[in-house]
């Protein structure tokens, strides 16, 4: 399983929630795990730090339409930060860019 | 050597069970296997443990006796005859000879009283846990000499060792052919249902030339891909498309996007609500915790009056088509949509353009959604630079030449990658 460390920051408004190594099928649930917490901890709105996100496949960008839609939904916003090109391609061309904040 | 070998050794040195005990031994696939460290530590092991110049480990084979490991002598076999260790085999207990010159069993052996001049053998018989006797572990020497009890009990814990050794290697020598013989089934299974998610043969569109190249990541994944045309009374429909993850899950959502939207198009279809139509499919489906997504380039083409055809681009998540026009200029068409299987209620745009003689329209899954980021990646300008230098080449040419681009921009491979191209006549 590639390496995926995640560190949820509590003290930023709203929380950020930093990413660092691959995101693919066999560890997507660990970041879908962490940002849930982040929800059920009452953020209505979370920042999603990328810059060290080597990786991304399809089950990253279904997480983040997921957790999209659950801040969406509560009246908050997604925010990415730190997006490399081609995550930033993919965001476009998904759409996704659409409905969150890229920064 | 006669043709059964046993026929050549004396019968009273063959076990009444010889043909499952040779059965046993092939079952261990040791014979002229080359040395082996484990073994080789045993018999300098037993040697030292021994105090005998010699040790053994031997496998008694139908005509000869093979040594797996031998310390203190450079002999890799013998024949089975003279072999005492054919003897030792017969009884699953130690066979010692402590005077070979004098002991009746041995003094004709051409080992004691030829040249070599054996004067002591001490064998264990290395017995299977189903009681068939493959070789021994031995100790040799040129004196006739004595072993005490704990020696012989060491011999005895050794041989065990051999047999665990052996035991081991069968166990690791089967698993490994299992796991290849469920490799190939999986690999064969995945091709199959590959093979359904894809037409057989494409469609033959009049005025039109269409090839179609896909590239598996893995032959053993399967779910990734789909393309397909197809044609209603009216108009002509092109699509391609990319599942998330693979597995049966992701084979099933493929299979369901393609049938759904080659159904659509058998009526009056138009590329975006073919796709809003798919996205509450999708939604619709049962799924078992993990959600599916999925991205589609639609296009309809309605032949013109006099030549060439009308593209209507419509995209949910996917990347935009690209044309090669006859004169050699690129570009790249549509407006981005959703990915399917995300929002309720997605809006999609469509893009129409004209198709003229000579040009090539190209549809394609790049991997995009399985992006890497710090590496070299695919780059759309890049693939244009690729595209216009195919100009002028047959829809193959142009299939071939963007294969190539595609593969670099993912060196190791870890999607896949299809291509649909259309060239107007």
């Amino acid at each position: 399983m590639p390496e995926l460390v995640l560190e949820t920051e509590q003290t930023t408004d709203p929380p950020t929630v930093r990413v660092a190594g691959e995101i693919d099928l066999s560890n997507g649930s660990l970041l879908s795990d962490a940002l849930d917490r982040a929800f059920d901890a009452g953020a209505s709105s979370l920042c999603l730090d990328l810059s060290e996100v080597t990786y991304m496949d399809s089950t990253g960008l279904g997480i983040l339409a997921v957790a999209t839609n659950r801040a969406v939904g509560g009246g908050g916003t997604i925010t990415v930060v730190g997006a490399s090109a081609l995550i930033r391609r993919l965001l476009k061309v998904s759409q996704l860019d659409t409905v969150m904040e890229v920064a | 050597m006669t043709a059964s070998g046993v026929a050549d050794v004396d019968p009273a040195i063959v076990p009444a069970d010889e043909k499952e005990r040779m059965a046993a031994v092939r079952r261990y696939d040791i014979l002229d296997t080359p040395p082996d460290g484990a073994f080789d530590r045993v018999t300098a092991l037993a040697a030292r443990l021994c105090d005998t110049p010699i040790a053994i480990v031997s496998i008694v084979d139908s005509d000869r006796i093979w040594f797996k490991s031998h310390h203190g002598v450079e002999v890799d076999q013998i024949d089975r005859d003279p072999g005492l260790c054919a003897s030792a085999i017969l009884n699953d207990a130690p066979w010692v000879v402590e005077d070979a010159q004098a002991d009746p069993r041995t003094l004709a052996n051409p080992l004691v009283a030829g040249d070599f001049g054996l004067g002591f053998y001490a064998g264990i018989p290395l017995t299977t846990s189903d009681g068939y006797g493959l070789g021994t572990l031995c100790v040799l020497d040129y004196e006739a000499r004595t072993m005490d009890a704990e020696q012989l009990a060491h011999l005895g814990d050794l041989a065990a060792v051999v047999m665990d050794e052996l035991e081991l290697r069968r166990a690791a020598l089967h698993s490994i052919e299992l796991e290849s013989e469920q490799r190939h089934t999986a690999e064969a299974l995945a091709r199959l249902l590959q093979e359904s998610l894809l037409p057989a043969e494409l469609l033959a569109i009049e005025g039109l030339e269409l090839v179609a190249r896909y590239l598996p990541a893995d032959s053993a994944r399967v779910g990734g891909d789909f393309y397909d045309a197809f044609s209603s009374a009216t108009s002509h429909g092109l699509v391609i498309g990319d599942v998330s993850g693979h597995g049966p899950r992701s084979a099933a959502l493929t299979s369901q996007a393609r049938h759904t939207l080659h159904a659509l198009g058998q009526g009056v279809w138009s590329p975006a609500s073919s796709l809003t139509q798919l996205n509450r499919t999708i939604l619709e489906a049962p799924t078992a915790g993990e959600r599916r997504f999925c991205t589609v380039a639609a296009v309809r083409l309605d032949p013109g009056r006099d030549t060439g055809f009308t593209a209507t681009v419509a995209l949910a998540g996917h990347p935009q088509p690209l044309i090669l026009r006859a004169d050699g200029s690129v570009e790249a068409v549509g407006s981005f949509g959703p990915f399917l299987g995300w929002q309720q209620q997605p809006v999609y745009e469509e893009h129409a353009m004209h198709l003229g003689a000579g040009d090539t329209f190209v549809l394609y899954t790049d991997g995009l959604i399985d992006g890497r980021a710090g590496q070299e990646h695919l780059d759309e300008r890049a693939l244009l630079a690729a595209l216009a230098a195919l100009s002028g080449g047959t829809p193959d040419q142009v299939a071939d030449g963007l294969l190539t681009a595609l593969e670099s921009f993912d060196a190791d491979q870890r999607d896949d990658i299809a291509l649909l191209v259309a060239q107007v006549r």
